[in-house]
């Protein structure tokens, strides 16, 4: 009791508390600043992260689709590659549109020869029924061409939005 | 200057380099959240998709070299090579004895067309599966997985849009033709009033009869199925029957 009676407390007088306070109020608005940043930056990327899972695994399951052509059953896969080949850029965005429609989705989806999208060249054929894109996430896979000897590899960047 | 002006003549310097250094050693120290599920997303990035990349190329030779196989095993009355009855007009004999084992015949044809290993093959109606002893092996080109690779088996599943049950519906039809016209001596009229509507003599385009002794040569017209250019082609079943 006699030592605290003497020292008066541990803060010389009122200034000192207002600044202390002051300081402490300082660095945790600091500290929240950042931990806030980066809380918000590991969420965009875990956001970023989910899309691109969901956009890959619908790429594959466009690729996988039922669908006819020339009047037998086979995959879109066939279906791209066929136009590819035979340059029908109609016939794909018939059977690419039927898809999209199907399962409420939009988006786009571009076809290149792998080469060509290698060097950054523009692609072959394309489908889009965006209309306003809000963000967007690519997949992009290849498919082989065993029966065209000029372009063994198309490249199918899948574009869905957000 | 007195003390308490003092006090607000040094503290701004003193914030100032306080917030410097916080600045700077939080730049240099990560005090940042992970983000969430970023193994499992290099994971799928880096390997799964590349696999499955793999196994869809994988898929579409064997597509191709699958629907080759079934236009030449139609085309040569269902055998590899050839028939254990022989063969008249170049054709393959089928009968009573000798009707191939599709499932074998076709295996043999594949291996012998696709490019690259060898599978155990089965069908499955409209759906062809390989499977391979081999296996696939996929790494990374991200250098923080330059260690790691993913392996899977190098088999393929694909569907033809043709089923090989066709070549049981064309084994009931010839054991029936068979029946009745075996005997007959006016072979000619009897196959003309007993035989299908899509089995064509020698040649299903020009449906012209033909015969060696009692032994005769059928083109019977199955359905469709693409060819290697995704054009519709009809599956043609080439061979000769005799009727003793």
């Amino acid at each position: 009791m006699r030592l605290f009676k003497d020292k008066k407390g541990f803060l010389d007088d009122q200034m000192d508390f207002i600044f202390m306070t002051f300081l402490l109020v300082v660095g945790l608005v600091m500290i929240g600043g950042v931990l806030f940043v980066s809380v918000n930056d590991s969420k965009e990327a875990a956001i970023k992260n989910v899309n691109f899972v969901g956009t890959t695994q619908t790429h594959l399951y466009y690729l996988n689709s039922a669908t006819k052509l020339n009047g037998v059953q086979t995959t879109m896969r066939d279906a791209i590659v066929y136009a590819f080949n035979k340059n029908d850029l109609a016939l794909f965005e018939a059977k690419t549109k039927g898809f999209f429609s199907k399962y409420n989705l939009e988006g786009v989806v571009e076809v290149y020869d792998s080469n060509e999208y290698n060097q950054d060249r523009d692609y072959k054929m394309l489908f889009s029924n965006r209309f306003v894109s809000s963000g967007e996430t690519s997949s992009v896979l290849q498919l082989a061409n065993p029966t065209n000897n000029n372009v063994p590899l198309i490249t199918v960047v899948f574009k869905k939005d957000e | 200057m007195n003390k308490n002006a003092s006090v607000f003549h040094w503290i701004p310097f003193f914030l100032i380099g306080a917030l410097a250094f916080f600045l700077i050693s939080s730049d240099s120290v990560d005090v940042s959240v992970k983000e969430k599920g970023e193994w499992q997303v290099s994971f799928l990035q880096d390997f799964v998709y590349q696999g499955e990349q793999e196994l869809h190329k994988l898929d579409q030779n064997a597509l191709v070299t699958a629907r080759k196989s079934t236009l030449q095993l139609a085309a040569n009355g269902g055998y590899h090579k050839d028939s254990s009855c022989g063969k008249t007009f170049g054709l393959n004999k089928l009968g009573l004895n000798c009707f191939p084992e599709v499932d074998k015949e076709f295996g043999l044809i594949f291996n012998e067309i696709f490019e690259g290993d060898s599978f155990e093959v089965f069908i499955e109606g409209q759906e062809v599966r390989g499977k391979s002893k081999k296996m696939l092996n996929v790494t990374s080109l991200n250098p923080k997985y330059a260690k790691s690779f993913y392996e899977l088996q190098e088999n393929f599943y694909v569907s033809l849009g043709y089923s090989f049950t066709e070549y049981e519906t064309l084994k009931s039809e010839l054991l029936e033709i068979l029946q009745k016209c075996n005997q007959d001596s006016d072979l000619n009229s009897c196959l003309d009033d007993n035989r299908k509507a899509n089995w064509k003599y020698a040649n299903c385009g020009s449906n012209q009869y033909k015969s060696e002794g009692r032994t005769i040569p059928f083109c019977v017209e199955g359905s469709k199925i693409l060819d290697g250019f995704g054009n519709a082609a009809d599956v043609e079943y080439k061979f000769a029957v005799d009727f003793p």
